[in-house]
């Protein structure tokens, strides 16, 4: 068939399958013959210190790269250096690793680049702006003035003594020996995670006490790795800061302690069950370890010995003795060495007895929360060994005894008894003993062959009968709430809502618990910075160091903000109270917007309260708006939230859409204090 | 609706002449010469991204020609004359056209794009086709609301005979070799036909473009007695070519070009483009027809498409951004600091290779490094060294398996009713993936998430592609990064009656349909491990369509006729996915998008006139969309997932063929339409590295143009058609009332809240940009010349031999200022409003360019 043979023909033409041959790699790249004119020590000696040099000749130095920005602890920055000195080079782009690895040569010309320093450590900069500041190398051109030699070219770093470290090693590649992290600090990070992503210093010491900075970036990689404890060599880039001397690494392979402390031998991290368990009936000495735990007692409240504090680690905890006065508070969490302490038995209960002199240890956090275990007076008794000072809570029991706290009273639950103990030095012994059916917080402990319980402060004690909700239990007046823990939450009856009206609660708003800064656009309800204490133009790092917080909202189009933003006071009842009334700090945070917001105060009563009525501030009208401001506010609920048996609701809300035109401002309340008779 | 359903029912109809059926290739007659001619320009039309949403799958970033048909005088100028711009007819994006070759349905499941590239090169054998437009009725499906296309490329539909053809042109490609041999029937009932074409350029109109494709094309058919046919047919379009990228102002100024193209740099001397598209999926269809009796006849199709399409493109961890117009390369980024811009500038437009990329930097980069992987391959305590690529070349490849499965019956019933009904089933199985395509130097690369590894650093499973395969080693041609399949089935039936009367002709049709997809993933991400490998909960729609029309034929010319439809269409899967390359979260409240239009119009059908008037309101409510882009500020993908989008089309439709003098024929046509968006849509952003919704958002829509495409468009052509087999004509059109696409982050309260209402740093961004008027002059010439004293074959064989020739060229007065396309850039600074720090990107139309082609057929 002639068709059928044309076909065939055909088809073999053009079944050819297309494929695209690969394209030929370029050559490896060849470094041009390049010969420096200068040193980079001569080229820094053309510098004066604070001004600036554009330099205008054809020079050339020639330098190896000793640093970049690999792990991020340098920043649009290369490291480079010869044998005479090192100088940084700032160029605009980031993953500068890429085409400048260290121990790889490179060739500078300097015609046109600007030799400047940055507080005394000495740079290469690009150009000035227009504001005259140096802007770093132009990315598009470096290439222009940065000229790639050959790699593989690795610097050994200068091995030197901490004493003889002088300007001329600005930005070389340094090794010091023997230096290792102070006590306080094995247990921390190399710099902050946080979102703020701070740079962190820490003190190096070596044996004989001589000390130099570490600092790193918070945008390291490395970060959030833990400081090696041992003692052993660093190799670093040296910079200064005018005349603060101070080491920058690479990445964690440039610190190499893993060599014996000063003080011998590293402490290891263990948990206090584990240092209980080492007890053996008789007193021993701790061997190199270092706990961690949070603070379950209240030095301030002094029921408590003042150089004493409780530290709960998980289900174990443990009583601390530094001598002294404890500061720390319910709540702080520490890292503490215990090398070389005592673990004894102190009247029935295991302590730990510091070395004198020890130093009580920062905080390396606050706020944190320990949840009390709920147990019988009878599981105390029976399990009193395990559960020793660790928080429990007993509910439904009742005190009996003395009048006051203060001393030895009973405790009992209907399982059984225990033994009240109230120190005559704390701040609450001579108040009422309550004899009502309550709820208790604390710690259990033995005291010679008898079990004591006590509580920290009165708070500790509620009554069983009326804490039926989750709201705000009315105890003592004044009740005041300073939002400064918002980073573990909202407080206990505290709610924010959007969608709020006269006649409707609204809907839960969503609550940012991480530090917020005034100027952030997003809407939400924020953990802000107060205003007390700071100013309309501290920036986002003051607002972030403040530990005095606000709770805050930041409103915006976004449905149920304008209007329909509020704070919300959930009381439990006011059951034998009269005369309630409300002061607050109400904060313009944001300077500089456009619109007004219009709050006031409304309550209402009931599980599911449709109708709020709203109340008589003073002063009458209360806004915020641009100008940065904290206004105290007063309400006066008068007679009408008297004696409530059930839920009163409290709301700061806006029910009037903002006036103006522009952003919405950011609002904060803080120092919110109810009183009553 | 009610009144509306109850109007439809009422009014059903047809205008059977007014329809459009175009199978007319055979007499050869100067008409099809111009057909021919337009869809071989069509053919070679280049293709651009529409959207600068940066992780679409390949075949979304098209734009798809019209085919050009039959003696319409309206489509054919919208189909043709208008596409140098883009043109959409009456505003409909592409996937409210669809397109049947032997009654199967060819769209895309996964978007409704007609996949032209199936077949391109193959015009030849591709031009049997039945096209109607707006809400007409159809033989073999029910149809959609825009344009619905069957093409009969079956062997024995094409006409007897043999071309040689080559063509010259100045556009995607250069050459063009062609063959086609149609058998025609045989005495024992078979026929066969065997196409191919062979097109391709070193480099295009733009530069740095080059163009390499195949085609092939078989068929066969077998007679069994009067009433059965079957046939067989299979043909693909293996095709690579390298793509244009949008390009801002500022680049177009410093290249001094408006086809910059900031996509290719040279390697060792030559043009070397990163953006290559490639694409090879053969399609193989059977087909049976069987005429029961003269009134009664059945077809079923059944066909099987597979094979791969992907484009390809630079990908980069933890190194600078190697395009060459980003941002921070720029002289506008460097205002404050005017001593470098100016020598950024310089070097910017002294030095093409500074525009471009930079390959040899890449290479000397990935190789010049000497990196260690720890635990890689997931083994504890592997450690592989080595020169790390920093940069590759990779792909985004889908890989699809399509089955399809159609039966439909016509039959009179009488002489005044037809009876249509139709079931089809298709299947799709895409598989969407990255491949590395070049390591550019280096030895390997490592398949982790660098977004997220930025995020996390100091957790090793975050950062995983792969969980089940950790710290992946992987070299050229591996797959890497995404790997998930979407499958999907739709099941459809319908039917239709449609009665002809004297005066009144009028239809009615209902279609009823099933629509079930979900993500089957093949890797198990790091950030999503729950919610990211094996199969997702379907997503299940149930469909209908009802529509109907009356034509009243006031006699054998004038008809004047309404037709309506309403209609459910399921979402796509790339709109109800919010991050299907990580995990398998769909928009909230999921639902199908409903369609509403009616057109109405008059025509004429004369013999030296026609006229074609038409009105036509359409509305579609509750679409969906997502928008992906790299933030700068979140170092992430963004996902901007769009719901609640209506649209509102209403306008009018002119068009009319005067046989002015003996041979000369004038046409003018006009569109007029007015596309907006109607109402306000909801934005809930997130970004790929975490669940957490990022906000909520209302985009401030209302009333904002429907973009590229103009909303007015005016053609005026005069044409001679000689009776000695030759023709010239010339074409004039004006395009009016274009916008450009509108990037919605722009459009809300967050972009506008630090800005004074009414000022003009408010008003710059919220305004839509409205493009420029534009025009083009267009002209064509063909001859069919009847070779005196030459045949082929002998006795009852022996046939005339033709020299076919004609030239189209196209924008004849070189108007380069044409934007045919473009887009405003999804990233917004927040910070400073400035609009221009990240400027909207433009495509310019070509200048002159031409097409000629010459044919021997016998």
């Amino acid at each position: 068939m002639n068709s059928t043979k044309t076909i065939l023909i055909a088809a073999s033409c053009t079944l050819i399958i297309c494929c695209n041959k690969k394209f030929d790699a370029p050559p490896a790249y060849i470094a041009p013959d390049l010969k420096p004119t200068l040193s980079i020590a001569e080229l820094k000696a053309m510098h004066t210190t604070g001004s600036s040099e554009i330099i205008s000749t054809d020079d050339i130095i020639e330098g190896v790269v000793v640093a970049n920005d690999s792990s991020g602890n340098f920043y649009k920055q290369i490291i480079i250096e010869d044998s005479t000195a090192g100088i940084a080079v700032n160029i605009d782009d980031y993953n500068l690793y890429t085409s400048y690895p260290e121990g790889r040569t490179v060739f500078i010309k300097l015609n046109g680049l600007i030799l400047y320093d940055d507080n005394k450590l000495i740079e290469l900069g690009g150009s000035k702006d227009v504001t005259g500041a140096v802007t770093p190398i132009a990315t598009s051109i470096k290439d222009n003035f940065i000229i790639k030699g050959n790699f593989g070219n690795p610097v050994a770093p200068k091995v030197v003594d901490i004493s003889d470290l002088n300007d001329a090693y600005q930005n070389m590649l340094i090794q010091l020996s023997d230096f290792e992290f102070s006590d306080a600090d094995t247990a921390k990070i190399y710099a902050d995670t946080s979102a703020s992503k701070n740079a962190v210093s820490y003190t190096l010491k070596n044996c004989s006490n001589k000390t130099i900075t570490l600092r790193t970036s918070g945008f390291a990689s490395f970060a959030g790795i833990n400081l090696p404890n041992g003692n052993g060599s660093i190799t670093a880039i040296y910079s200064v800061y005018n005349t603060s001397k101070q080491l920058y690494i690479r990445d964690t392979n440039d610190v190499q302690f893993n060599g014996t402390r000063c003080n011998g031998g590293p402490a290891v991290q263990t948990s206090i069950a584990n240092i209980r368990s080492m007890y053996n009936g008789s007193d021993i000495k701790i061997g190199a370890y270092k706990i961690g735990g949070i603070v379950i007692s209240d030095a301030a409240n002094k029921n408590i010995s003042s150089g004493s504090v409780i530290l709960q680690d998980g289900n174990a905890g443990i009583s601390v003795y530094f001598g002294g006065t404890i500061t720390y508070n319910i709540g702080d969490s520490i890292v503490l060495d215990v090398t070389g302490d005592s673990l004894q038995n102190y009247n029935g209960s295991l302590e730990i007895k510091t070395t004198s002199g020890t130093i009580k240890p920062t905080p390396v956090a606050t706020g944190k929360t320990v949840i009390p275990q709920e147990l019988s007076i009878s599981q105390i008794n029976d399990n009193i060994t395990n559960i020793e000072y660790t928080l429990v809570k007993v509910v439904n029991a009742k005190a009996s005894g003395n009048a006051t706290y203060s001393g030895s009273n009973v405790l009992s639950d209907g399982s059984g008894n225990i033994s009240l103990f109230t120190s005559t030095t704390a701040l609450f012994a001579n108040d009422n003993l309550p004899t009502d059916v309550s709820d208790w917080i604390g710690y259990a402990k033995s005291f010679g062959t008898s079990k004591e319980f006590l509580i920290r402060n009165t708070n500790d004690v509620t009554s069983s009968a009326g804490n039926s909700g989750d709201g705000i239990e009315l105890n003592t007046s004044p009740f005041t709430l300073n939002f400064d823990n918002l980073a573990t939450g909202l407080p206990k009856g505290v709610l924010v809502k959007i969608s709020s009206s006269s006649t409707s609660s609204g809907t839960d708003g969503p609550f940012i618990a991480t530090q917020s800064s005034w100027s952030n656009t997003s809407s939400g309800f924020k953990n802000y910075a107060s205003a007390t204490s700071l100013s309309a133009s501290s920036d986002a790092t003051a607002q972030n160091a403040s530990t005095n917080r606000c709770l805050g909202v930041k409103q915006t189009g976004a449905t149920g903000y304008d209007p329909g933003a509020a704070f919300v006071f959930e009381l439990n009842n006011t059951s034998g109270k009269t005369n309630l009334s409300l002061n607050f700090l109400l904060q313009s945070l944001a300077d500089g917007v456009g619109r007004t917001t219009t709050w006031q105060v409304d309550y209402a009563t009931g599980d599911n309260p449709t109708t709020f009525t709203p109340v008589t501030t003073s002063p009458t009208t209360i806004t915020t708006n641009g100008t940065f401001t904290s206004t105290p506010v007063t309400v006066n609920f008068g007679n009408a939230l008297d004696n409530q048996s059930g839920k009163v609701w409290v709301r700061i809300t806006t029910l009037s859409a903002t006036t103006g035109s522009g952003s919405r401002a950011s609002t904060g309340i803080d120092d919110v204090q109810f009183s009553w008779q | 609706m009610k009144p509306l359903l109850l109007l439809l029912l009422l009014t059903a109809i047809d205008y059977c002449d007014a329809q459009q059926n175009t199978n007319d290739s055979i007499p050869k007659t100067d008409s099809s010469l111009i057909e021919d001619l337009k869809n071989n320009l069509l053919d070679d039309i280049p293709t651009i991204a529409l959207d600068d949403n940066a992780l679409s799958d390949a075949g979304t970033q098209s734009v798809s020609s019209l085919l050009t048909a039959g003696r319409d005088p309206f489509f054919n100028a919208a189909s043709f004359n208008f596409s140098v711009i883009h043109f959409k007819i009456r505003g409909y994006s592409s996937d409210y056209a669809s397109m049947y070759i032997n009654n199967i349905p060819m769209d895309n499941l996964d978007n409704g794009y007609t996949p032209f590239g199936l077949w391109s090169g193959l015009n030849d054998v591709f031009r049997s086709r039945d096209v109607n437009i707006g809400v007409r009725y159809n033989t073999f499906a029910f149809g959609d609301i825009g344009s619905t296309t069957n093409i009969d490329v079956r062997a024995s539909k094409q006409k007897p005979q043999t071309i040689f053809g080559y063509a010259y042109s100045n556009r995607s490609y250069q050459h063009k070799f062609s063959f086609t041999h149609n058998t025609g029937i045989n005495k024992k009932g078979w026929a066969f036909t065997f196409s191919g074409s062979r097109r391709y350029a070193d480099e295009g109109y733009v530069p740095g473009t080059f163009y390499n494709g195949w085609s092939w094309f078989f068929a066969v058919d077998k007679k069994f007695g009067q009433n059965q046919t079957v046939s067989l047919v299979a043909f693909a379009a293996p095709t690579e070519s390298a793509r244009q990228g949008a390009a801002t102002i500022e680049m177009m100024q410093l290249s001094g070009s408006r086809y910059y193209n900031p996509d290719w740099g040279y390697q060792n001397g030559k043009k070397r483009n990163a953006n290559v598209s490639k694409s090879n999926q053969p399609v193989i269809m059977l087909m049976h027809d069987y005429r029961i009796n003269n009134k009664t006849d059945i077809t079923t199709s059944a066909s099987y498409l597979f094979g791969e399409r992907s484009y390809s493109g630079l990908d980069w961890f933890n190194a600078p951004d190697p395009r060459p117009d980003y941002y921070r390369y720029l002289p506008s980024y460097f205002n404050d600091d005017p001593t470098q811009q100016k020598l950024i500038e310089q070097n910017l437009l002294n030095n093409e290779s500074s525009r471009q990329i930079n390959w040899n930097n890449l290479y000397n980069i990935n190789r010049e490094n000497n990196s260690a992987i720890y635990n890689a391959n997931g083994i504890a305590g592997n450690t592989i060294t080595g020169s790390r690529s920093y940069y590759i070349l990779g792909e985004r490849v889908t890989n699809s398996k399509i089955i399809n499965f159609n039966s439909v019956i016509n039959s009179r019933l009488s002489n005044h009713i037809d009876f249509t009904a139709g079931e089809s089933y298709q299947y799709a199985r895409n598989n969407y993936f990255q491949r590395i395509e070049d390591l550019l130097g280096g030895s390997f690369w490592v398949d982790v998430n660098q977004f997220a590894l930025r995020d996390y650093p100091n957790n090793s499973n975050a950062y995983q592609n792969d969980l089940y395969h950790p710290n992946r080693i992987v070299k050229d041609g591996d797959k890497y990064g995404y790997n998930y399949d979407i499958n999907i089935n739709k099941a459809d039936v319908w039917s239709q009656l449609v009665f002809n009367f004297p005066h009144v002709d009028f239809f009615i049709a209902a279609e009823g349909s099933q629509t079930i997809f979900r993500r089957i993933g093949n890797v198990k991400n790091g950030l999503f491990p729950d919610n990211s490998f094996g199969k997702s909960a379907p997503n299940l729609f149930y469909n209908y369509g009802l529509k109907g029309g009356i034509t009243y034929k006031i006699n054998g010319r004038n008809y004047l006729y309404v037709n309506g439809a309403l209609l459910s269409r399921p979402p796509y899967y790339e709109d109800a996915y919010i991050s299907p390359r990580t995990r398998d979260f769909v928009q909230d409240s999921l639902r199908s998008e409903n369609v509403q239009t009616i057109e109405g119009g008059y025509l004429l059908n004369a013999p030296r006139l026609k006229i074609h008037l038409i009105g036509y309101y359409t509305q579609t409510k509750h679409g969906f969309n997502v928008l992906t882009f790299y933030h700068d500020d979140y170092q992430d993908f963004v996902n901007y997932a769009l719901s609640n989008i209506s649209k509102l089309y209403f306008g009018g439709e002119f068009g009319v063929e005067a046989n002015i003098l003996r041979n000369v024929t004038v046409d003018a046509v006009a569109a007029v339409g007015r596309y907006y968006y109607d109402g306000r849509q909801k934005a809930v952003t997130t970004v790929d590295n975490t669940a957490q919704i990022l906000n909520v958002q209302t985009v401030y829509t209302d009333n904002y143009r429907i973009p590229s495409t103009p909303q007015n468009a005016y053609s005026f052509s005069v044409s001679y058609r000689s009776p000695k087999y030759w023709f010239i004509s010339l074409t004039g059109n004006y395009f009016d009332n274009m916008w450009l696409d509108f990037n919605p982050v722009r459009r809300t309260e967050l972009a506008t809240e630090n800005l004074k209402e009414g000022s003009d740093a408010w008003n710059s961004v919220l305004a839509q940009q409205k493009l420029d008027a534009q025009y083009t002059v267009d002209a064509f010439a063909g001859y069919s010349w009847r070779l005196k004293h030459i045949y082929v074959g002998s006795g009852m064989n022996k046939q005339h031999v033709y020299l076919v020739m004609y030239a189209g060229v196209n924008n004849l007065l070189n108007n380069q200022n044409i934007i045919s396309g473009g887009y405003e850039q999804l990233r917004f600074d927040y910070s400073t409003s400035d609009i221009n720090k990240f400027p909207p990107k433009y495509y310019y139309a070509y200048g002159i360019n031409y097409f000629a082609s010459i044919a021997i057929r016998f």
